[in-house]
C-alpha cells in the first residue's frame, strides 16, 4: 500500500485569554490509499483539531505550531493560499458532524453541490446540473430532480448529510476527513450512512478519515484505529488488535463501556471515572494518570514513549516499559499481539 | 400568499383604527385645549371658537365626525393655524423630510454596511478599532450635540457648507451626516456582530472546505445571512428618517414636517396632532409589511401560510 497521507509530529495550539492551549501535541500517523483510519476519543481529545488541522480549516485562534502534513507530495503547513484551495475539496473533502449547520440556509441544497465542482472544474450549466443530479443518485436522495432545488430546512438530518456527502465526493477526492458524520443522526439513519460510505468509498478507490467517539461506529468502517487523548495518540493497531488486544489502560476503559447485546443487565454500565482534561491546565506526565487505575509515580512526571507492541500496533504507557513492575500491571509480559 | 396579503392588510387598517382612537383619548386628557392661551381669551369667542370647530361636542361624537373625515382622507383643520388643513403641513412639510430622509438612508446604508464588515473581518485590528469607536460616538453623542458642533466647525470656522437651509445642494451634508449619525453607528454595529456570528457559522467552514476563496466566502455565504437582523431593523429606521426629525428640522431651519411632531402637542392642536401621528403610524406599519415581504425574498425558511 502507498502512503497518500502523511502527518508528523503534528502540534497545534489554541491562543486563547488563558494563554496557550495545546490541542494537539505531537500526534503522527499515516494513511494509505484506498483504506479507512478511525480516530477515537472523547470531546476535547484533539481529534477534530487534527482534522481540521490537515486542511488549515482551524478557527483564527488556532495555529499549527510545528509539524509536517504531507499529502503525496504536496506540503499543506507550507502550502500558498491558491494552493490549499485546490486541495481543500478537490483532493481532500471533508463532512461535518451537524449537517444542518453545515449547509447554507438560504442557497438550494443543489447550488452549494454545484458550487463545489464549479470551483474545481470548468463545466457548460447544464453538464454542472447533471453531475449534481447524478450525485444525488449515487448518495440515494430520492426524487433528486425535484430535491435540486429544495433548500437545507427541508431534509432530515439525514438527508442532509447525504447532501455533504455528495458534496464531498463532487470531485472526486482522495481523501475523505469524516468528523463525527454520524454522531448528530438515529441509529437507523447512521447505519444508512455508514453503508453508503462505505460502498462509494470502494466505488471510488478513496481513503477515509473518520472521527468518532463511538468505537462501534469505527469497528464498522475502519480498517485501522488510532485512539486519541488529551491531544495525543494514545495507541493505534488494526481494529481487530484494538478490540482483542488493547494495550493502553485508557483504550481498555473505551471498550469496557460500550454496552453489549447480551451483557448481564444487572450489572451497572462501566464508564471511566473522572472527566477529561481541562487542556488550559493539562496534568503533567501521561494526560490519562489522574483517571488511570494502573498510573505510578513516573505517570504523573514524564510523558511516556510509544512502545512498539508490534509493527502497527504502538502505544503510549509506561506499563508497557520492559522494567515495568509485575503487581497492578494487565500488560505484564502479555508480549506482541502477534 | 394572497389571502396572507389580505389579512395582513385589514390588520393594519384596524391597527391604524386604534391607534387613532388611543390618541384622540390621550391628547383629550391632557389638561388645556387649543384655545388655551397665556391672555385669557373672552368667553364668548372661545365658545363661537368651540363652535366653529364642533369641540362642543361629546367626546364620542367628535372622534366619530374624525374618523368619517379620516376614511375619506381628511385630516381636518388646524385649530392654530386659521386656514391650514394638516392635510397642508403634510403636502408642504412630507416632501422636504422625505428628500433629507431619502439621502441620509442612502447615507446611511453606504457608510453603515462597508463599516460593519470591515470591522468583523477585521476584527481585533486597527480597522475594528476605528469603525467601532466612530460607531460608539454616533450611538452615545445625540444628534443635536453632533449638528451643534459640525455647525460651529463648518459652517463658522471653516465656512465650508451653509449653516441652514437647502439653498444650494452642499445644505444637505451637515443635516445628513447628523440626522444619519445614530442609525449609520447603529447599523455598522450591528452589520459587525451580525457577520462576525456568520462567519463562526458551521456553513463557513463548509464553504472554505470546499476551496472557495476567503473573498467569496464572504460574499456568496456570508453576507446574505448576515444581512437578515440588519434588514429586520431598517424598516422602522426608514420610515424614521423620511418623517423628518424635530431637532434637526429646527436646527438646521429645514422646513420639514418634523417640527409638527413637536408644536402641535404643545399647542394642544388635536387635529394636527392625530394627522401627524397617524400619517407616521401609516408609514411605519407600511414599512414593517415591506420588510416581512423581503424577508420573503432572503430567507428561504420564510414562509407565510395561509392559515385557517
Amino acid at each position: 500500500m502507498s502512503i497518500l497521507l502523511n502527518v508528523n509530529d503534528l502540534h497545534t495550539s489554541f491562543h486563547t485569554q488563558d494563554g496557550e492551549v495545546k490541542a494537539v501535541k505531537g500526534v503522527s500517523f499515516h494513511l494509505d490509499k484506498g483504506e479507512t483510519l478511525g480516530i477515537v476519543g472523547e470531546s476535547g481529545s484533539g481529534k477534530s483539531v487534527t482534522s481540521l488541522s490537515i486542511l488549515r480549516l482551524l478557527p483564527p485562534a488556532g495555529q499549527i505550531m510545528s509539524g509536517d502534513i504531507n499529502l503525496n507530495d504536496i506540503n499543506l503547513v507550507e502550502a500558498n493560499r491558491s494552493m490549499l484551495r485546490e486541495v481543500r475539496g478537490g483532493k481532500v473533502a471533508m463532512i461535518f458532524q451537524d449537517p444542518m449547520s453545515s449547509l447554507n440556509p438560504l442557497i438550494p441544497v443543489g447550488k452549494q453541490v454545484e458550487e463545489m465542482i464549479s470551483i474545481h472544474e470548468k463545466h457548460s450549466k447544464n453538464d454542472l446540473k447533471r453531475m449534481v443530479l447524478d450525485l444525488f443518485e449515487k448518495v440515494q436522495i430520492p426524487d433528486a430532480a425535484k430535491r435540486y432545488k429544495s433548500y437545507p430546512h427541508e431534509f432530515s438530518g439525514g438527508m442532509r448529510q447525504r447532501v455533504m456527502i455528495a458534496m464531498a465526493l463532487a470531485c472526486k477526492p482522495s481523501v475523505l476527513i469524516a468528523d463525527e458524520p454520524t454522531t448528530a443522526l438515529d441509529v437507523t439513519i447512521q447505519d444508512q450512512i455508514l453503508k453508503l460510505l462505505r460502498s462509494l468509498q470502494d466505488e471510488m478507490q478513496m481513503s477515509i478519515i473518520f472521527i468518532s467517539h463511538n468505537l462501534g461506529v469505527v469497528a464498522e468502517i475502519c480498517s485501522r484505529v488510532m485512539v486519541m487523548y488529551g491531544g495525543m495518540v494514545m495507541e493505534y493497531a488494526s481494529i481487530n488488535d484494538i478490540f482483542a488486544y488493547p494495550r493502553h489502560p485508557y483504550t481498555m476503559g473505551l471498550l469496557k463501556s460500550i454496552p453489549k447485546i447480551d451483557q448481564d443487565r444487572s450489572v451497572a454500565l462501566q464508564s471511566i471515572p473522572g472527566s477529561p482534561p481541562d487542556m488550559t491546565n493539562p496534568p503533567g506526565g501521561c494526560p490519562f494518570h489522574p483517571r488511570c487505575q494502573y498510573a505510578r509515580k513516573i505517570c504523573s512526571m514524564e510523558v511516556p514513549p510509544v512502545a512498539a507492541v508490534s509493527d502497527e500496533h504502538g502505544s503510549r504507557c509506561w506499563l508497557l516499559k520492559e522494567d515495568a513492575p509485575e503487581n497492578n500491571n494487565p500488560f505484564y509480559k502479555a508480549g506482541s499481539t502477534k | 400568499m394572497i389571502k396572507y396579503i389580505f389579512k395582513r392588510m385589514v390588520m393594519m387598517i384596524l391597527t391604524l383604527l386604534i391607534i387613532a382612537v388611543l390618541v384622540f383619548f390621550l391628547m383629550h386628557a391632557i389638561p388645556g385645549g387649543p384655545f388655551t392661551a397665556q391672555r385669557e381669551l373672552p368667553a364668548e369667542v372661545e365658545k363661537a371658537l368651540m363652535e366653529k370647530y364642533n369641540l362642543d361636542d361629546s367626546l364620542p361624537k367628535q372622534l366619530i365626525n374624525y374618523i368619517g373625515g379620516l376614511l375619506k382622507g381628511d385630516l381636518g383643520p388646524s385649530f392654530k393655524y386659521p386656514g391650514m388643513r394638516v392635510n397642508d403641513f403634510i403636502r408642504e412639510g412630507f416632501p422636504v423630510s422625505a428628500r433629507l430622509g431619502l439621502i441620509t438612508i442612502i447615507f446611511v446604508l453606504a457608510a453603515s454596511i462597508p463599516m460593519g464588515i470591515v470591522a468583523a473581518l477585521k476584527n481585533g485590528r486597527w480597522q475594528d478599532v476605528l469603525s467601532m469607536i466612530i460607531a460608539t460616538i454616533g450611538v452615545t453623542i445625540p444628534s443635536f450635540v453632533i449638528a451643534t458642533l459640525l455647525m460651529y466647525l463648518f459652517s463658522h470656522k471653516l465656512g465650508w457648507l451653509p449653516a441652514f437651509g437647502f439653498d444650494k445642494p452642499t445644505g444637505y451634508i451637515l443635516p445628513v451626516i447628523a440626522l444619519g449619525g445614530y442609525a449609520m453607528s447603529f447599523l455598522a454595529r450591528l452589520m459587525r456582530s451580525s457577520l462576525l456570528e456568520v462567519m463562526g457559522q458551521d456553513y463557513i467552514r463548509t464553504a472554505r472546505a470546499k476551496g472557495l476563496s476567503e473573498f467569496k466566502v464572504v460574499v456568496r455565504h456570508a453576507l446574505r445571512n448576515a444581512m437578515i437582523p440588519v434588514v429586520t431593523v431598517l424598516g422602522p429606521t426608514i420610515a424614521a428618517l423620511l418623517t423628518g426629525s424635530f431637532v434637526i428640522e429646527k436646527i438646521f431651519a429645514l422646513p420639514g414636517m418634523g417640527k409638527h411632531f413637536v408644536t402641535s402637542i404643545t399647542n394642544r392642536d388635536y387635529t394636527t396632532i392625530l394627522g401627524i401621528t397617524i400619517f407616521y403610524a401609516t408609514f411605519l406599519i407600511v414599512m414593517v409589511f415591506l420588510v416581512d415581504m423581503f424577508y420573503l425574498i432572503i430567507d428561504p425558511r420564510i414562509k407565510y401560510e395561509d392559515g385557517n
